[in-house]
């Protein structure tokens, strides 16, 4: 073991705060391009990853949600995670009911994650993705329901291919993955519901 | 036709306000503190628990307070409540045979290892009023300790059964499955025996209590006899992955009871003693003993009886017991139902009209001019 462990804070209030946050997520994934900022739960956790990150995951995951992290970030925050939340953490993707993925080298390809099955759409990963910024990056155009016509977000510091990804994955649909890309304390859902245009049609 | 109804709002903010004033009664009385509803109303504190399904005196007592003293609305708050706590996990399974005994009684044996222990029950109370709980002052208490404390073996009278074969196994599934837990995964029928314990542990006392005295006056089964009733603490432990042992997280208050009953045997087996297990939160001796019989009842299918009689009928039983879906769905009858009932009230009208002119027709046709 390195450092000795440190617990830091779960929610200070263990009811408002999981709602709150959650409240967060349910509004970025109904209005996927609006960027929903993530209230100040009180959740204080390792630095590897960013405090909203760690509140949204222990207000959506339980000891019945397993968790996959990339290994770096498994090492930095899973001793948390087990502490707060008792959610078993999963090297096998496809076993992941949350997921962070960053940047940075040996990432599974999207595919490898649960996509859901024919008759449980639901039972798919949700993917919390971390971006450098929404503003900065190539303009990504999307469309579907809950945007009226189109909406633009320009997410930079994205892993290598997402985008790519993202849009083979909607051809999954009903099944598919669900993603929640955080920049800057704020939070933008793609659901599966999503299409993802890199170019204006 | 729909009838909109202004100022609704308005009426229904009030209705809040009115709750509130009714709640707290005549001024000139002190009001409720919930510490005195938790410490002086104990058994209304574990009726709730259990129907709520939530352990917690203090939230059990605020529910009791903020519902006037109802039961069933008290158990509503809790349930409503629960779903807002974040999962953990669960406990190691509770160990009932190291319980810190307060009551412990046998009606089948009656020199048991450890003892009778009669504890505070309300049994031997001859339910005539005592008017010096009217008078205001320090109520008068005096109980002398012991002169020795008690065994520290109390074996549970089934076990004792059980070793010379008599009673039927208490055995897990095969494989010792993690148990079904309704509140995640809807029971479906037919239900599993673990499913069917915790529908039952969160039913409705009084809804259990009448069924279980229909299966005593002969609608469905056998004479039960009360192997043994235990009421006391149990400690509650949680083995965290991180740390690799188990630690303890507190104590809770547990009514047990095992209820033997008969059973003719097969060809296959020779005759031995069946059980009906009930357990629930507090000193709840009514409840854990009908939710017991109720249990032996609902055992048609394992044991190859016929299921005759209403408590022997998974679905009857199961279905109705739970209080908040038997008050939900009979207070719901109160909602708005006008556009049913307009419809019903133009059909009953036709079906009035078309009969009328159907007999003015016929009185009209002179006699004898058949088709």
């Amino acid at each position: 073991m390195n450092a000795p462990f440190s617990p830091g804070r779960g929610f200070q209030d263990p009811v408002l705060g999981p709602q709150a946050v959650f409240r967060s997520v349910l509004s970025a994934m109904s209005r996927p391009g609006n960027i929903a900022p993530v209230p100040d739960a009180g959740v204080e956790g390792p630095a590897a990853a960013p405090q909203e990150v760690l509140a949204i995951l222990l207000a959506l995951c339980d000891h019945e949600t397993p968790v996959w992290l990339d290994a770096a970030l498994r090492n930095a925050i899973a001793p948390w995670l087990a502490f707060h939340a008792n959610c078993p953490i999963v090297d096998d993707p496809a076993r992941a009911a949350f997921g962070v993925l960053r940047a940075c080298a040996g990432n599974p390809p999207l595919s490898a994650f649960a996509a859901g099955e024919e008759r449980y759409p639901d039972r798919s990963t949700t993917l919390i993705v971390l971006a450098e910024n929404l503003t900065t990056g190539a303009s990504l155009f999307l469309e579907g329901p809950g945007i009226e016509s189109r909406a633009r977000i320009a997410p930079a510091g994205l892993p290598d291919g997402f985008v790519a990804q993202a849009q083979a994955n909607r051809d999954l649909y009903p099944r598919g993955l669900d993603f929640l890309l955080f920049a800057e304390r704020g939070i933008c859902g793609l659901p599966r519901s999503t299409r993802i245009f890199t170019e204006v049609r | 036709m729909y009838v909109a109804v202004k100022g609704g709002e308005a009426a229904i903010a009030a209705t809040h306000d009115l709750v509130a004033e009714a709640r707290r009664g005549d001024r000139s009385v002190p009001e409720l503190k919930v510490a005195q509803i938790r410490e002086q109303m104990k058994l209304a504190v574990a009726r709730v628990m259990n129907e709520g399904s939530l352990y917690d005196e203090d939230l059990a007592a605020l529910a009791l307070k903020q519902s006037q003293g109802d039961a069933v609305e008290a158990a509503f708050l809790m349930r409503a409540y629960r779903t807002t706590l974040p999962r953990f996990g669960s406990s190691s399974p509770l160990d009932t045979s190291g319980m810190a005994i307060r009551r412990r009684i046998s009606a089948a044996f009656k020199d048991l290892p450890g003892g009778q222990v009669l504890g505070p029950t309300y049994d031997y109370t001859h339910r005539l009023f005592d008017w010096t709980l009217a008078e205001d002052g320090e109520a008068r208490i005096a109980v002398p300790e012991a002169d020795a404390p008690l065994a520290d073996n109390m074996p549970r009278v089934p076990d004792i059964l059980g070793d010379e074969g008599l009673m039927e196994p208490e055995a897990a599934p095969a494989g010792d499955p993690a148990p079904a837990d309704i509140t995640r995964d809807p029971a479906q029928f037919p239900a599993g025996r673990d499913a069917r314990l915790q529908m039952l542990a969160r039913g409705d006392e009084g809804f259990l209590l009448g069924l279980a005295y229909s299966v005593q006056r002969g609608f469905g089964g056998n004479h039960p006899f009360a192997g043994e009733i235990r009421m006391g603490e149990v400690p509650v432990r949680f083995h965290p992955e991180e740390l690799g042992f188990e630690i303890e997280l507190g104590d809770v208050t547990l009514t047990e009871c095992q209820m033997i009953n008969q059973f003719t045997g097969s060809s296959e087996t020779p005759p031995q003693f069946t059980r009906g297990y009930g357990v629930c939160f507090g000193q709840s001796e009514r409840k854990a003993m009908s939710m017991a019989i109720i249990d032996r009842a609902l055992k048609t299918r394992e044991l190859g009886e016929e299921a005759a009689y209403p408590a022997q009928q998974e679905e009857f039983v199961l279905y109705h017991c739970d209080t908040i879906e038997a008050s939900g769905f009979v207070e719901h009858l109160k909602l708005p139902h006008y556009v049913d009932f307009q419809g019903e009230l133009e059909l009953i009208r036709k079906i009035r009209r078309e009969q009328d002119e159907q007999r003015a027709r016929m009185a009209a046709e002179p006699e004898g001019a058949e088709a």
